[in-house]
């Protein structure tokens, strides 16, 4: 490990990121040039921090300290009975996803350098990207919920700034009914819902606990001994649960996600599709890690509350999987399609991870189904990023995201057309490619532990994606090209595969895409620190095919699942291939002949109505009550309240004051009267 | 014995009447003056830094009838104080630089400033105040030239929207003279803030609940909790800018100061009762709610913040009705935090009035590309009033909402749950004024707008600096509050 690698890592880029107006000045081929060292930088201490965990050991200042470990260095805030230590937590989950999120940003940058070329506010994405790379990694490293939560606010403020970028709003970079500006601050808002639950769990974990430290979180077991005798437990962890569901774009806050898609779209590869909507998923793995641990030390009271929640996370994500794919099926734009698309894979992480969660009894099928999960994470990050570059390609040469405005680029842009097609067949999980395996093994550890509803929703919408990634690929290069294309050919602006700086990033993914997939037993080993402190002997499960290279392959490429995945692909290939990449059928005919499946349409167009539903109550709703309460109470009643008191009274007091000498004499004599009775009493 | 702290106050008062001859020759740079004045009243005050931790007090006979009435004239620091106070020097500083361009076309700069530092020596003297007494002596002195900054430089209505804050306040101030002549009734004359716990034990039960009510009622008036807030958001709207910022950004939290200083020692027993807190608590989340949805559909930029005030006064004011040091102390933090945010806010509000003269949002938008500076420091405003971490305003919520859990009563947990939700309705409408004034196309009529000149961004810029520095590396303050906020608490019996 270089030394303070885990703390370089995250605090580098925040740091650069308020220098880049000062290297501007000098020149721009600078700012870009440190933009992207930052990133790269940031990466190698990233990367070496990887022998360590192979080891499970880490070297500091000359002691040994086994994994996970947890890096205290500073007391941050002061205050008795909250005091609270800023450190970072080196164990393989952390520095795996710390990997994941330097690397892919590294050359999301690279490729950034010629994608926004020209544009006016760069030194404002460079700051915001970077400082996006550095929130990221602090939310993952951070030992604590606290410090966790600050970069998780912190990557939502970076998420909402970014996808605002070109915030005056020109027709051209609207994408659907919304200005960008409105689309950031959707973002910001639904995340926010989320983010309230979260917040609102981790202090009543605190109160109960004493800590944020998911090391001693993990470790005493009195906290949620008492949560669950309290009876809140449930509640606890469903509002925990919150966050992710925001940050993650789950159903029933996904709604922000496809609006997302109106910033820059390496935005859109970087924090909604490789990054950022991880942070989720990754917080669910680690809190499954930690409930894992305290499970076994609280024993069955916790166990109702724990399968509820577990419960909720599988279905959540089973639902939004289905939910999402069934949306991207009649998507008009190729970033929205992909936005579906990666809400849709999300969904499938949480399903396997409550799963996991579901599966604690037993080590083994616990170890399966986390490690599933974890291998979607990875290979997702990886082909989604592919695939949102390519579609950047895609956009920056035909000048638009609607799919129908493309059409044919084949011929034009063979060299993107290649890429996107790594890119979407790991997506529709087709062997070898990274999607397949861990696709695979999803549906594979779902089938073993016999959870057939589950299997069931997620092989169905493992077909759904299938046909919207071909859909995407068969609108986009394939058949007639469009009257958009053919009118940019006819003013000279033939569409062209990018320049060099792009076509490195993308090609360094798309060989990611092909090679990431035989690495994962790699990443089943990388892991065996952190169950070994789960007290989970290695001797169990070394045995299982996920942690053995060649048994791995062999047993997922033997397994009747290879006949499902054959007849997955197949199914959504097929109409696919019929109705938009030949042009055998027409799709249009095919469904406004029937009206049922009019109906279908336009209610999948429609997002099931969830976003209008949404508008119509919650935003018309509480601007709709704010204003009568304005209008009524404050303007009218409210406001004017005290003067009305005053103003009646007066009304009444004046009446006295009639100037009448005989009136007045009246008063005297009342008043004398009235002493003298006082005295009286008094004595 | 040092007189760090009375030498600050004559200091200010002596400086605010020196201006008024001098200012009519400096004319439009008469604010650098006023800027110097507070500059070193706030050096003199920073002297003090470490004497915080020993309770620093100055005491001055003032009024002593024996046996019938005793009144000290004093000063004094502890942590509670010394944040507060230090926030008061430092928005004020800042506001007076930014005076002199944003008033540079206005008349009577002399009185302006003159009343302007005198406005600012009244803030300090209540807040550093050992008696009751003494206190209100320095209130009614704060009231008094605030009221006419507001009624004669003032927009809109100014006058009769001056003479309605007068009259608020003063009903509350009606309401404190009777709790404060009762409690020197009880004390045998003497008024020291120091003995009021003590005092309390011999106050009759009702007559105590009386002085709850009362008391409440007479800070209420200033912290704006609804329904006391009638006088709000005309005042704070219709103020000219620099007063708005010190109105909104720390004259209201000065009645949350007494209510913490004053109120908490002598109604603890009851206050602490989970009965009480629990309906103040109450109160505290309809102004968070109330405030922040009538934010959410003004179209006026200065009456969003003031809307936006009262919601954050509910969030100060949960805390200090959460009965916890924890809570305290973030209720304390929020004073600074609020302090700094919502005074840059307002500061943004100023320099679209003073730019381009509209303060319409229907009117606004597009302006990020004009205004550069104004647009990202408007962005670290709204964020810490979203409570974002990384803010001061993050971590002063989080005390506070820990706070309110240290109970572990179910119903604090609800309200507490709620108070959470609160910060999602803060988000909406900061992110929709952002999105209103900033983003979108930019109107034909705003062509020529421009980030405004150095004297007023340095101001603002110190403002977001400070916010975020606390908002990191929150030990600057909180060792100073933690220490002060203990010792109340030990006393409380928290």
């Amino acid at each position: 490990m270089l030394p303070y690698a885990p703390w370089v890592v995250w605090m580098l880029p925040i740091i650069m990121a308020f220098t880049h107006f000062i290297w501007e000045r000098i020149s721009t081929k600078l700012r870009d040039a440190m933009a992207v060292l930052t990133g790269f930088t940031s990466a190698v201490f990233a990367a070496s921090m990887i022998p360590d965990v192979i080891n499970g050991y880490v070297i500091i200042d000359g002691v040994k300290y086994p994994l996970p470990y947890d890096w205290k260095l500073v007391t941050w805030i002061p205050v008795p009975g909250l005091e609270i230590q800023m450190g970072v937590l080196i164990d393989p989950l952390s520095v795996l996803m710390a990997n994941i999120v330097a690397w892919i940003s590294s050359f999301i940058f690279l490729y950034s350098v010629e994608y926004l070329k020209g544009d006016r506010g760069i030194t404002r994405y460079w700051m915001l990207v970077n400082f996006f790379i550095g929130a990221m990694e602090l939310l993952v490293l951070s030992d604590n919920l606290l410090a966790m939560f600050f970069g998780w606010e912190g990557v939502g403020l970076a998420s909402y700034a970014l996808i605002g970028y070109w915030y005056e709003d020109k027709k051209k970079y609207w994408i659907g009914p919304y200005p960008p500006s409105h689309c950031g601050m959707k973002a910001f808002i639904t995340t926010r819902i989320g983010d309230v639950g979260l917040l609102a769990a981790m202090l009543i974990i605190f109160m109960y606990s004493g800590t944020f430290n998911f090391m001693e979180l993990a470790t005493h077991d009195s906290w949620i001994i008492s949560l669950a005798r309290d009876g809140i437990l449930t509640l606890v962890l469903l509002l925990i649960f919150l966050g992710p569901i925001g940050k993650s774009a789950q159903f029933p806050l996904h709604v922000w996600l496809p609006e997302a898609m109106a910033g820059p779209t390496t935005v859109s590869a970087l924090i909604h599709a490789a990054t950022m909507v991880k942070a989720g998923v990754y917080f669910v793995a680690r809190f499954t890690l930690v409930l894992f641990l305290v499970y076994h030390h609280a024993g069955e009271i916790i166990w109702p509350s724990l399968s509820t929640f577990f419960y909720t996370v599988a279905w959540i994500g089973a639902f939004t999987a289905f939910l999402a794919a069934s949306m991207g099926l009649v998507s008009d734009q190729i970033k929205k399609v992909l936005a579906y698309s990666t809400v849709s894979q999300l969904g499938y992480m949480f399903a396997i991870l409550g799963v996991a969660g579901l599966l604690m009894h037993h080590a083994e099928a616990f170890i399966d189904s986390f490690l599933s999960g974890i291998y979607h994470l990875f290979s997702h990050a990886i082909f989604k990023a592919l695939l949102f570059l390519s579609a950047g390609a895609v956009g920056h040469a035909v000048e638009s995201y609607m799919l129908k405005d493309m059409g044919g680029l084949r011929k034009y842009m063979p060299k993107t057309f290649m890429v996107m097609m790594i890119g979407a067949l790991a997506l529709s999980g087709v062997p070898p490619f990274n999607g397949f395996w861990s696709k695979d093994a999803i549906l594979h550890a779902l089938y073993a532990e016999k959870m057939t509803a589950l299997f069931i929703v997620l092989a169905i919408t493992a077909v759904m994606t299938v046909f919207y990634t071909f859909r995407m690929m068969g609108m986009a290069f394939y058949g007639e090209e469009s009257s958009h294309v053919k009118h940019l050919i006819d003013e000279g602006h033939k569409p062209h595969d990018p320049g060099i700086f792009m076509s490195i990033s993308l090609w360094v993914l798309a060989i990611g895409a092909v090679v990431s997939g035989f690495f994962l037993p790699g990443i089943s080993k990388f892991f065996i620190p952190s169950f070994e402190w789960l007290g989970i002997e290695a001797g169990h499960y070394a045995e299982l095919p996920l942690f053995n290279y060649m048994t791995f392959y062999v047993t997922t490429l033997t397994s009747p699942m290879l006949l499902v995945s054959v007849v997955i692909i197949l199914a959504g290939v097929v109409p696919a291939w019929g109705f938009y990449m030949t042009g055998k059928w027409n799709p249009v005919e095919f469904i406004s002949r029937n009206p049922l499946f009019r109906a279908i349409w336009s209610f999948l167009y429609n997002r099931w109505f969830i976003n209008t539903f949404y508008y119509a109550v919650f935003v018309e709703g509480t601007v709709q009550l704010s204003k009568l309460l304005f209008d009524t109470v404050e303007t009218n009643g409210g406001g004017n309240a005290l003067k009305n008191c005053y103003t009646s009274l007066a009304s009444y007091v004046r009446r006295l004051q009639t100037g009448y000498l005989r009136v007045n004499l009246s008063y005297i004599a009342l008043g004398l009267v009235l002493l003298f009775i006082i005295f009286l009493l008094l004595g | 014995m040092e007189s760090i702290l009375l030498l600050t106050l004559i200091w200010l008062y002596a400086g605010g009447i020196a201006i008024y001859p001098i200012g009519r020759y400096l004319k439009n740079k008469t604010g650098y003056l006023a800027a110097l004045v507070i500059g070193i009243s706030l050096l003199l005050y920073l002297s003090l830094l470490d004497k915080v931790g020993e309770f620093y007090t100055e005491l001055y006979p003032w009024v002593d009838i024996s046996g019938f009435l005793k009144i000290t004239f004093g000063f004094g620091v502890d942590g509670i104080n010394y944040a507060v106070g230090l926030i008061i020097l430092i928005v004020t500083f800042a506001a007076a630089i930014y005076s002199v361009e944003y008033m540079k076309h206005e008349h009577a700069l002399d009185a302006y400033f003159s009343l302007y530092v005198m406005y600012v020596g009244g803030m300090l003297g209540a807040v550093l105040s050992t008696d009751i007494i003494q206190f209100l002596f320095f209130w009614e002195a704060m009231l008094i030239p605030s009221y006419i900054l507001i009624g004669v430089w003032g927009y809109g209505e100014k006058r009769r929207v001056a003479f309605k804050y007068f009259l608020y306040t003063q009903l509350g101030t009606i309401l404190l003279i009777i709790s404060f002549a009762l409690l020197g009734y009880y004390a045998g004359g003497s008024f020291s803030i120091e003995s009021l716990y003590m005092v309390a034990r011999n106050i009759p039960e009702g007559i105590r609940y009386l002085l709850i009510v009362f008391t409440v009622i007479g800070f209420g008036v200033k912290m704006a909790i609804v329904p006391l807030h009638g006088w709000l958001p005309e005042a704070h709207a219709e103020a000219p800018t620099p007063i708005s910022v010190i109105l909104s950004g720390v004259m209201i939290e000065i009645g949350l100061y007494a209510l913490i200083r004053i109120v908490l020692p002598i109604t603890f027993p009851e206050w602490t009762t989970e009965s009480y807190s629990t309906v103040l608590m109450l109160l505290a989340l309809i102004s968070m709610f109330y405030g922040g949805a009538m934010a959410l559909v003004q179209d006026d930029v200065k009456r969003l913040l003031a809307y936006s005030s009262i919601s954050q006064m509910g969030y100060m004011f949960f805390g200090v009705a959460a009965a916890s040091a924890i809570a305290l102390e973030g209720s304390i933090l929020h004073i600074v935090g609020h302090g700094l945010m919502k005074g840059l806010l307002f500061m943004v509000a100023g320099v679209l009035i003073h730019e381009i003269g509209v303060r319409d949002m229907r009117k606004l938008g597009g302006l990020a590309i004009k205004m550069p500076i104004t647009a990202t420091l408007a962005v670290v405003g709204a964020m810490g009033i979203a409570g974002l971490p990384g803010i001061a305003t993050f971590i002063s919520e989080f005390l506070i909402f820990s706070g309110g859990l240290a109970a572990t009563s179910h119903l604090k947990l609800i309200y507490v749950i709620f108070a959470v939700l609160g910060t999602a309705l803060s988000a909406s409408y900061m992110t929709l004024f952002i999105k209103r004034v900033f983003f979108g196309p930019l109107p034909e009529h705003l062509k020529d707008a421009r980030d405004p000149s150095l004297v007023m961004i340095l101001p603002m810029l110190l403002m977001a600096l400070l916010g975020i520095i606390i908002g990191v590396y929150p030990r600057i303050l909180l060792d100073y509050i933690v220490p002060g906020v203990e010792y109340l608490a030990g006393i409380l019996g928290w």
